[in-house]
């Protein structure tokens, strides 16, 4: 396994919209979250294990599917349980305990679970509760924490001794309280007690009362709290040793426990990750779900073999649909190293390439794939090359794209997924169609899987694959031109989205006037564009 | 009036909010719970919105009240401040993560005792433990403190709030008086019929009519924009003295705010807009549960109670009015009634 950030650079996870992909993959738990920073892609050597994977995923699924209430619980317990990581780096008091126990309160609800679904069980192995806490933390049913009185007869004692003297305080207290509200009328549940100079029959009388301090004046007003008796002085400095006792009591006992679950951090770590692992499994089962996935069958990893039956880039599928379009899914059967695609401007090129690579991606991070069918190997990164301007201040498109090319080319030794979005297009038409064939070449004798969408004729050849775009429907066209179709029709109604097969040394169909007089450029400039195209070919 | 019923009468979030810090929040909150407890009554959700660590008034040098819970009361705090409580909690949640004060718990009182209350860092974290006390069956939750620029009200729709003032120095009860009643206005501004438009962000000002909106930054607006005040203003962030200058010369006729915390600057500054015929509005019109005023806020900045109360209760009528810790009676007008 390796994570996705060494799997996929960012410009390409752009490209492909996995960055937009995994925004919407929701793992519920809040480690689950946070793994989504460093997801784990399944790489060459990896191919068991991704099956054994697509295997959990199927049990997974089984589970949405026939037993959505074991699974609804399953999601709110994921929701609900902390993060422990952390919790180790710190001192100990209430709080961590509490933390504790509510992880342990809701691995053991999980665990109960998942005990009918013996497949998941004896994957996850989860520890029982008193493995975990050795009883510790109370009852594995309780989800609170709170140090007993009977944890210690000490303890019990001390909270009895502060009890009563918080009883006797409080109804000391409330005794004089009492008695100064019904004598002057004052407010019971006040704390201490405002009155108006110009009440100068009450100021009188409670500055005169024993059982009264005066703690504040201003101009306007007196302020004064009741006086504390010396039995409720005695009761106070009582409680606060008692107070001072207990907590003294509380942190011995609290060590102690931190003492011994501290030597269990290991196995409480373990605990946590293999929740993540749960967690991101239904995750992924529920986005298997929503997609009507597939899992990939994995080919001899010695072969590069890339075929896609009905293959969908999700995000792609999605604004398509939003935008009142019909989406084409992939048709794409490569069983050569390279392979390069034409077709027309707007024909669906780059979505044919991205569709490819988004497939391959979401397939190696464990995903099944919105497919009919998809058959691929393991390839050690995917990367993607495209005309977007490089990201160092001051370089043009194709110093952009050669920086890229660079990148992208020193990885075809490693077995590497490859996609080249027309590569030269950014410069002289002679020296870019030369610079493509020889990248082409210098792709063919590599172990990586090469997809190059291109414009320039004449490429190929020696073993590398020819697709190209359907292009235009000239049926539609025609019509269009003859004004019998909407003049605004969006240009996808008239464009036909299927990858196919081209025989070695066919023309390359672009079709750019033709785009462009349908995209609404001025007839008199796409004609006069047409009368230069003649004559040079003339 | 029994100062209880201003717990009872709702099971809505309660916000306390102060006119300055130290205006007496924490004093009020005590005093209705005291009361509330007087009537048997527990099992309230406390909490505040962030922590500013100081232990004292920084004007009278009081020791800043702590709160008291009770038995059954559910408690926002954290566990560093647990540890030297009195009262003591059984937790039922605790945060995953550390802040400055410690690790975010809930519990249920215990035992009863003194607390010192923390609250989330941001208005989401806010709303969750709102949410997780209410889910927690607290009866009410009660937040001390907040409702400002950084944790706007309108984050918590359906939220009541209680106001709390306390006299500015040398200030005599007329121009107190007038003060409080000008706030409470902003409180009572009409609430816009449509909703806020999706997606306005801080900074920006949506133009439009309630149905459909368009989205620019204050610098870009021209009179053009706003169409002669024929289009609505919309404010995703707060009003200023500024802001407000620059949208009536461009001749706005409607502000609409999120709710009266984004009001940044005078409250008459709000009146002279009005009798210039300008319509503040708000998207958030929270309902106002009652008015304190804390009237010995300081050896200047005091009021005698009794006259204070009596004229802010004939102003604000219906509006509850009180001091926590005056003699005289919480005031309401002849119909008792809250608005």
């Amino acid at each position: 396994m390796k994570f996705l950030d060494e799997f996929l650079d960012k410009d390409t996870s752009a490209y492909l919209g996995v960055a937009q992909t995994l925004g919407r993959f929701s793992p519920v738990s809040e480690a689950g979250k946070r793994q989504l920073r460093r997801l784990e892609v399944f790489v060459p050597g990896d191919e068991a294990e991704l099956i054994e994977h697509h295997r959990r995923l199927k049990i997974a699924l089984d589970l949405i599917e026939f037993n959505d209430e074991v699974y609804h619980r399953l999601r709110h317990l994921l929701r609900e349980i902390p993060r422990i990581d952390e919790v180790w780096e710190q001192p100990w008091g209430q709080a961590e305990f509490a933390l504790l126990t509510s992880f342990r309160y809701r691995h053991h609800q999980i665990r109960r679970e998942i005990a009918n679904t013996p497949e998941l069980s004896s994957w996850l192995d989860l520890v029982a509760a008193s493995e975990l806490d050795q009883g510790l933390l109370g009852e594995p049913e309780g989800s609170r924490f709170y140090l007993a009185d009977n944890r210690s007869q000490d303890l019990a004692d001390v909270r009895r001794q502060i009890a009563e003297a918080q009883y006797w305080a409080e109804n000391e207290e409330n005794e004089i309280r009492l008695r100064l509200a019904k004598t002057y009328g004052l407010p019971q549940g006040a704390e201490q007690w405002v009155v108006d100079r110009e009440d100068g029959e009450l100021v009188r009388k409670l500055l005169s009362d024993t059982a009264v301090v005066l703690a504040a004046e201003t101009v306007s007003s007196l302020r004064f709290a009741p006086k504390p008796s010396e039995r409720l002085m005695d009761l106070r400095a009582r409680l606060s040793a008692l107070l001072q006792r207990e907590r003294q009591i509380e942190a011995s006992l609290y060590q102690g426990m931190e003492d011994r679950l501290r030597e269990k951090e290991t196995l409480w770590d373990a605990e946590a990750k293999k929740l993540v692992r749960l967690d991101m499994l239904l995750a992924m089962a529920e986005q298997s779900r929503t997609w009507k996935a597939v899992a990939p069958i994995l080919s001899d990893p010695n072969v590069t073999l890339l075929e896609v039956e009905e293959g969908r880039h999700e995000p792609v599928r999605e604004a398509v649909m939003a935008g009142g379009g019909e989406y084409v899914p992939l048709e794409l059967h490569l069983a050569s190293p390279v392979a390069i695609l034409t077709g027309t401007n707007m024909g669906g090129k780059t979505v044919a390439l991205q569709t490819a690579g988004w497939l391959q991606v979401i397939a190696q991070l464990g995903f099944l794939v919105p497919a009919k069918r998809f058959t691929t190997r393991l390839y050690s990164q995917v990367n993607a090359s495209s005309t977007q301007p490089g990201r160092l201040g001051g370089l043009s498109e194709f110093g952009g794209e050669v920086e890229r090319l660079a990148r992208l080319l020193s990885l075809r030794h490693q077995g590497a997924m490859l996609l080249i979005d027309e590569p030269g297009r950014a410069t002289h038409v002679k020296e870019g169609r030369a610079l493509t064939q020889s990248v082409l070449d210098s792709l063919a004798s590599s172990p990586s899987l090469s997809l190059v969408a291109t414009h320039f004729d004449g490429l190929g050849g020696g073993g590398i694959a020819h697709f190209r775009m359907a292009g235009l429907k000239r049926d539609q066209v025609a019509l269009w031109e003859k004004g019998r179709l909407d003049r605004r029709s969006p240009l996808h109604r008239l464009m036909d989205y299927r990858v196919l097969p081209v025989q070695e040394g066919a023309k390359v169909q672009s079709d750019a006037l033709q785009v462009a007089e349908l995209l609404g450029l001025e007839t008199a400039v796409v004609e006069r564009a047409r009368e230069l195209l003649k004559s040079k070919r003339g | 009036m029994s100062l209880a019923r201003l717990l009872t009468n709702s099971e809505r979030p309660l916000f306390v909010v102060g006119s300055e810090k130290n205006a007496g929040k924490t004093a009020t909150l005590n005093r209705i719970r005291a009361e509330a407890r007087l009537e048997g009554l527990s099992g309230f959700g406390l909490c505040t919105a962030g922590w500013d660590g100081e232990s004292s008034d920084h004007l009278t040098g009081d020791q800043k009240p702590k709160v008291t819970v009770f038995p059954n009361d559910l408690v926002l705090t954290t566990g560093d401040l647990l540890a030297t409580a009195q009262a003591r909690l059984e937790l039922l949640w605790a945060g995953s993560l550390s802040g400055q004060a410690g690790r975010p718990v809930i519990g249920r009182c215990i035992r009863a005792g003194e607390v010192e209350l923390v609250g989330p860092p941001t208005v989401a974290e806010l709303g969750e433990a709102l949410d997780r006390m209410t889910r927690l069956g607290a009866r009410r939750v009660l937040v001390d403190g907040a409702a400002d620029r950084k944790t706007p009200i309108s984050a918590f729709p359906g939220a009541e709030v209680g106001l709390v003032f306390r006299p500015e120095t040398g200030e005599s009860v007329d121009d107190f008086a007038r003060r409080v009643a000008q706030v409470v206005m902003l409180y009572q501004l009409p609430q816009y019929e449509s909703p806020r438009p999706s997606g306005l962000r801080g900074e920006q000002v949506a133009l439009g009519d309630g149905k459909t909106w368009t989205f620019h930054m204050p610098v870009d607006l021209d009179e053009e924009s706003v169409q002669n005040g024929k289009l609505h203003t919309w404010l995703g962030g707060p009003l200023t003295l500024p802001l407000l200058d620059d949208l009536q010369d461009l001749g706005v006729k409607t502000i609409i705010v999120d709710d009266p915390s984004r009001l940044v600057l005078p409250s008459n500054r709000v009146n002279r807009g009005i009798e210039k015929g300008l319509s503040f509005q708000l998207g958030m019109r929270p309902s106002v549960s009652f008015v304190a005023v804390r009237c010995d806020g300081g050896k200047r900045r005091s009021l005698p109670p009794r006259e204070t109360l009596k004229k802010l209760s004939d102003i604000l009528a219906p509006i509850p009015v009180l001091d926590p810790w005056s003699v005289a009676p919480p005031l309401e007008s002849a119909s008792g009634g809250t608005p």
